[in-house]
């Protein structure tokens, strides 16, 4: 089965944000491809989402590489092979400071159909520079996306046509889109991506094997705008949110009446709406947190990408949402099917980022001479020293760079998967009478509630009591302590395809399941 | 019926008694040894018999019979003692006197040996100075009338040639065959006032000299006969004129059996010869097998004090030599059975030596189990020790009792020259040491006490 | 604590006790029935093990005697294979539990081992004093000096190799470095 998911706009990221971590919890399907609309190219969402796609393909790359370092087959962290463009966002306008008025020609309209655009347009609108997105404006975005996804021989869209065409060469395909129904980009690209994508389908003469679903986001934040300096300015307005919802839903109400875009849709939202602090107009300097309704989006794709998602003639629209009370809960979090259990993949994944940021990675940092203290115990001896021994040198290499670039690479993405976590846990229910305590997480993290790209500041080093906290720190759980998890890595079997330091991985990874 | 039952339960009960009584039989078979002390003992007859009365007439004599003013004289009253206790012991009185030869007294003459003039020396000067008292000439009478009782009254100094060679052996040869048919002799000495001469003083140049200044003097009193008869005389002798006072008294029994009697032919031993901890031990059991041989039976631990006391007036005859060795013949069976009616045979160890024996003039003391002791035994075990003991040498007591009035024949002169106020027999301590060793030569190794310990250890 | 790991470890102790532990379990199988008339046991421990001139003086047959010094042996020996096997169980039970939680802390938990063993063979001590040197046993009298200190060397030794085989395969993995050459064993991290 091949799998495709497009994170339309800045939602769309940071739901793919929620994917990727998902996906390196053994979430994710076998393999998936993964792209990014957004017009903003340089959306902070977007270029974190981007960054953090560069260290899950590289790191597995690293670590599932037959001759070096394997995790094997059967390893479910960084399981799902993601492949992705070089650049892995498509910008509808690529021009240096594109505005709509160019890409429809205005200049070079005919004078009736120069007075339809104006009907259809304020000047401001037409004017409007389009490089830090279409600020709410799904007309603008509409019209953006609908003239330049037509084409095959963009790298982005080449990669539908070959998912396509795999389809028609009796390959299931499977293709999902992910985007908020209000503000810019992504309330202009989800439906009219859905509807080109079935036209290049229809027009390829598919009729089997090939599924569309998607998970629209409805208003779940808001935040304040400042008053001064914004007159006259075109931007996302918090309050309009609701407005264009209203409006969006009876749109898609009645698409969905006559056409059959999508196989599946999940939808979900928030109430309270999140209180976000930050309102920036675009660009890198728009970085919102990761909330915990972008979970149930990335959640919702999983579930579409499962094999054990039949999908059916009918076309589903699927509601996520959560209990009633204020609390949110691990029983909030849906699996992604039967045999994939999100919070026992999801907690696995936080205290393997835990233990290895702070226990192992460190021990592991370093010069042979430094970590060879280490060599009698039988967690190393077992899962390191054996695996990284070079018989021709006759010496342990764990020391060496290539090694410590990989050891490097997870430990930086543990305090990723650590940010993640802390920052929705405190973001969601930030201002608002929600709690969520999904982790304790203030033992080993400082929150900045105004911060804007330091929001959590992870601990360089934990005492020891701080380390025994470990014990409770998933909460909801029979909790795992640190002995549980220096016993399991040094009792758990090494699968036999498993080479160098893809075994420790691995194996320090199932330790930390329940 | 009914009679025959009760019979028939008698008989049984009486059986499973005798049975009880003899599964728990707790010795090993051995031979007990008998004392044969009685009968010698038996020997002892008190029966009146002869009794023969020596006096020394010699001249040196007479000075006792003479006051010396300031000085205790007894002689006469002993001898009137003599006479009377002689009465009383013997059924024929036969008094003789004695010198250079034997003669036989009337019975008038008797009176006579109070006074001076018995003692006077019708012969020329030469043959009544320095007479010498023949008193081998005495020991054979003796030997040829051992049943009777003889008493010699003399002064008792002996030259040197009377206790060598031939001369000594008359005195040798019939006392080793006085005392070999259990006869003793006892000597009793008397401290006297002496107012006389005392001649036959050997010089070094072997001349002889005499000596006038003396004030005392001892004279003595052999008895020779059964032990009875030499205690009552002494007996007599010191009730009448030493009840207060033994200063100037000395007495020696010479015999060939100082052991007074066997202390298990009057089951005489008791619970109380060994330390009365020991009856506090548990288990703790004392009684005689076949009426002779006493038995202590306990349950100890290696710690255990095992010490046999007995007192030496319950041995040896008061007044004798006593006895200068004692011996233990020891032997110790074990089985491995603790328990009475366990036990299927006894196996005899070889332990060697095991006890030692001490004494102090009052008490003679077994320590068992010194040399061999109790810490190097094992528990689990039961040991049955046999103890003998017997008294291997007679004591030389009697030399020391007598040394204090003896001189001997180099010393004589020295002694003279001191003018002494109370001269000392000459050769006394000799002649009385070859009394001892014919004695000791006579003397046979004699079986004191048996009895035996029984006992295992528990800790 | 994972049931299945701790179960592993006391199969992994039981055979490492199991090692050596057979020589002790057959000495005091052999001792439990008894001496028998001709057999070497009874000569070796006549020659080395018994003060031989005082149970020869004693006029009783030695073997005889024996039979009280054969059962203390064997008593002795249950006593110690039993210390030797409770102890190693109980270590490699215990090891599950050392809190080695990170890397680097096994070895410090040494200490534990040492004090552990130390115990062990002050009770391997007293059991062998108390058989042989207190009041308890009679037999312990037959016993010479340098019988009794052949007793407690050999046990000494024999029986902490008993224990230390049986620590050294049944120890936790983690907990292994806090044994003596404990991770330098050539299979350590199979066991």
């Amino acid at each position: 089965m091949k799998n495709y998911i497009i994170g339309i706009g800045g939602t769309g990221a940071k739901c793919l944000e929620h994917l990727l971590h998902c996906c390196s919890a053994g979430l994710g399907p076998q393999n998936l491809w993964a792209g990014m609309v957004d017009q903003d190219e340089a959306n902070g969402n977007v270029s974190k989402t981007k960054i953090l796609l560069n260290k899950y393909t590289n790191l597995r790359i690293s670590l599932r590489n037959e001759s070096n370092h394997d995790l094997a087959s059967k390893s479910n962290l960084f399981k799902t092979h993601i492949t992705s463009n070089t650049d892995a966002v498509w910008l509808p306008m690529k021009d240096a400071n594109p505005t709509l008025e160019d890409l429809i020609k205005y200049n070079l309209l005919k004078p009736e159909v120069k007075g339809l655009m104006d009907c259809l347009y304020d000047p401001e609108e037409l004017k409007l520079n389009l490089s830090e997105g279409f600020r709410a404006r799904p007309n603008i975005g509409a019209a953006a996306i609908l003239s330049t996804t037509a084409n095959e021989d963009d790298i982005f869209w080449s990669q539908i046509y070959k998912a396509i065409d795999a389809a028609r060469g009796g390959e299931e395909v499977r293709v999902f889109i992910i985007s908020s129904i209000f503000g810019g980009t992504g309330a202009s690209g989800f439906p009219n991506i859905a509807r080109r994508i079935r036209q290049i389908q229809k027009d390829k003469n598919v009729s089997s094997n090939f599924h569309l679903g998607g998970a629209l986001m409805l208003p779940y934040f808001n935040y304040e705008v400042p008053d001064e300096n914004m007159e006259g300015e075109l931007y996302a307005k918090p309050e309009e949110f609701l407005d264009q919802t209203k409006g969006a839903l009876q749109y898609y109400a009645k698409l969905f009446e006559h056409e059959k875009v999508f196989d599946q849709v999940y939808v979900t939202g928030w109430d309270p709406l999140t209180k976000l602090p930050n309102f920036k107009f675009g660009g890198n300097l728009q970085k919102n947190p990761p909330l915990f309704p972008e979970l149930y989006a990335a959640l919702g794709a999983l579930r579409f990408f499962s094999e054990d998602n039949k999908i059916g003639e009918v076309q589903e629209i699927l509601h996520i949402g959560k209990n009633d009370s204020d609390d949110i809960l691990w029983s909030d979090i849906p699996n992604v099917s039967s045999n994939l259990n999100s919070k026992t993949n999801i907690s696995k994944l936080i205290r393997f980022a835990f233990t290895y940021n702070w226990m192992y990675g460190p021990a592991l940092t370093g010069s042979w001479s430094k970590i060879k203290k280490y060599q009698d115990e039988n967690w190393f001896k077992r899962l390191i020293y054996k695996n990284t021994y070079n018989p021709d040198t006759k010496a342990c290499e764990v020391g060496h760079e290539q090694n410590q670039e990989i050891i490097s690479a997870m430990q930086e993405y543990c305090q990723d998967v650590l940010t993640w976590i802390t920052d929705m846990q405190y973001s969601t229910v930030s201002k608002t009478d929600q709690k969520m305590d999904l982790i304790v997480s203030d033992f080993f993290s400082e929150f900045n509630e105004k911060g804007n790209s330091d929001r959590v500041k992870i601990k360089d080093k934990l005492n020891s009591s701080e380390k025994n906290q470990f014990n409770t720190m998933v909460n909801d759980n029979k909790n795992l302590k640190l002995l549980n998890i220096m016993s399991n890595i040094c009792y758990q079997k090494i699968e036999k395809d498993q080479k160098g330091l893809g075994v420790f991985m691995d194996i320090l990874f199932r330790s930390c399941e329940q | 019926m009914k009679k025959t039952f009760i019979q028939i339960f008698i008989i049984l009960l009486t059986l499973s008694a005798s049975n009880a009584y003899s599964a728990e039989k707790c010795e090993p078979d051995f031979e007990i040894n008998k004392s044969t002390l009685t009968q010698n003992n038996e020997n002892n007859s008190s029966d009146k018999g002869e009794v023969f009365v020596f006096f020394d007439q010699s001249k040196t004599m007479q000075g006792f019979t003479i006051d010396q003013p300031g000085q205790e004289n007894l002689y006469v009253n002993i001898v009137d003692d003599i006479q009377q206790i002689s009465e009383n012991i013997g059924s024929d009185i036969i008094y003789q006197n004695f010198g250079t030869d034997v003669n036989p007294m009337e019975d008038r003459d008797v009176s006579k040996v109070k006074t001076k003039k018995f003692y006077e020396c019708s012969g020329s000067s030469v043959s009544c100075d320095n007479q010498s008292s023949k008193i081998q000439e005495i020991f054979k009478i003796a030997e040829d009338y051992p049943e009777a009782t003889h008493i010699v009254v003399t002064h008792l100094s002996l030259q040197d040639r009377q206790l060598v060679g031939s001369e000594s052996k008359q005195i040798r040869g019939p006392l080793t065959s006085l005392l070999k048919q259990g006869k003793s002799i006892g000597i009793i000495g008397v401290m006297n006032s002496f107012n006389g001469k005392i001649d036959n003083i050997p010089t070094k140049e072997g001349e002889y000299t005499e000596y006038l200044d003396a004030e005392t003097r001892p004279f003595y009193i052999l008895v020779i006969g059964n032990q009875d008869n030499i205690n009552r005389i002494k007996d007599e002798i010191v009730e009448n004129h030493f009840s207060s006072s033994k200063e100037n008294f000395k007495y020696a029994l010479i015999t060939s059996n100082p052991i007074l009697q066997n202390l298990n032919v009057n089951k005489l031993i008791e619970e109380n010869n060994m330390p009365a901890s020991l009856a506090r031990a548990d288990n703790f059991s004392f009684n005689y097998i076949e009426d002779y041989l006493p038995v202590y039976k306990f349950s100890g631990n290696k710690k255990t004090k095992l010490e046999f006391n007995v007192n030496t007036d319950q041995i040896e005859v008061p007044g004798s030599t006593g006895v200068s060795e004692f011996s233990i013949s020891e032997k110790v069976w074990t089985t491995n059975k603790v328990k009475c009616k366990d036990i299927k045979s006894w196996n005899e160890a070889k332990f060697g030596e095991i006890s030692t024996i001490s004494r102090n003039d009052k008490e003679l003391t077994l320590n068992l189990f010194e040399t061999k002791p109790l810490k190097k035994l094992f528990r689990g075990l039961r040991y049955f020790y046999k103890v003998d003991l017997y008294a291997e040498k007679p004591g030389k007591s009697s030399e020391r009792e007598f040394a204090e009035w003896s001189v001997n024949s180099s010393e004589i002169e020295e002694l003279k020259e001191t003018n002494p106020i109370s001269f000392k027999t000459l050769n006394l301590e000799k002649f009385v040491s070859i009394l001892n060793a014919v004695s000791g030569d006579t003397f046979k190794k004699t079986l004191i006490a048996s009895f035996a310990v029984n006992f295992e250890l528990t800790k | 604590m994972n049931m299945k790991y701790i179960l592993r470890s006391v199969v992994l102790s039981a055979i490492g006790l199991a090692l050596l532990g057979w020589i002790s379990f057959w000495f005091t199988t052999l001792n439990a029935l008894g001496p028998d008339g001709e057999s070497d046991l009874l000569q070796w421990y006549f020659d080395n093990l018994v003060q031989s001139e005082e149970i020869t003086s004693s006029g009783i047959p030695w073997e005889d005697l024996a039979v009280s010094l054969y059962n203390l042996l064997a008593q002795m020996t249950t006593a110690l294979l039993s210390s030797a096997v409770v102890a190693a169980l109980l270590w490699s039970i215990g090891s599950h539990f050392l809190n080695v939680d990170a890397p680097g802390k096994a070895k410090f938990y040494f200490i534990y081992w040492i004090v552990f063993t130390g115990i062990f063979m002050a009770i391997v001590v007293g059991i062998v004093f108390w058989f042989t040197k207190s009041s308890a046993f009679n037999a312990a009298d037959y016993l010479s000096g340098s019988g009794v200190t052949t007793i407690s060397i050999i046990s000494f030794i024999y029986y902490f190799l008993v224990y230390y085989l049986g620590v050294l395969l049944g120890t936790a993995r983690f907990a292994r470095s806090s044994i003596l050459f404990g991770n330098k064993i050539p299979v350590s991290s199979f066991l």
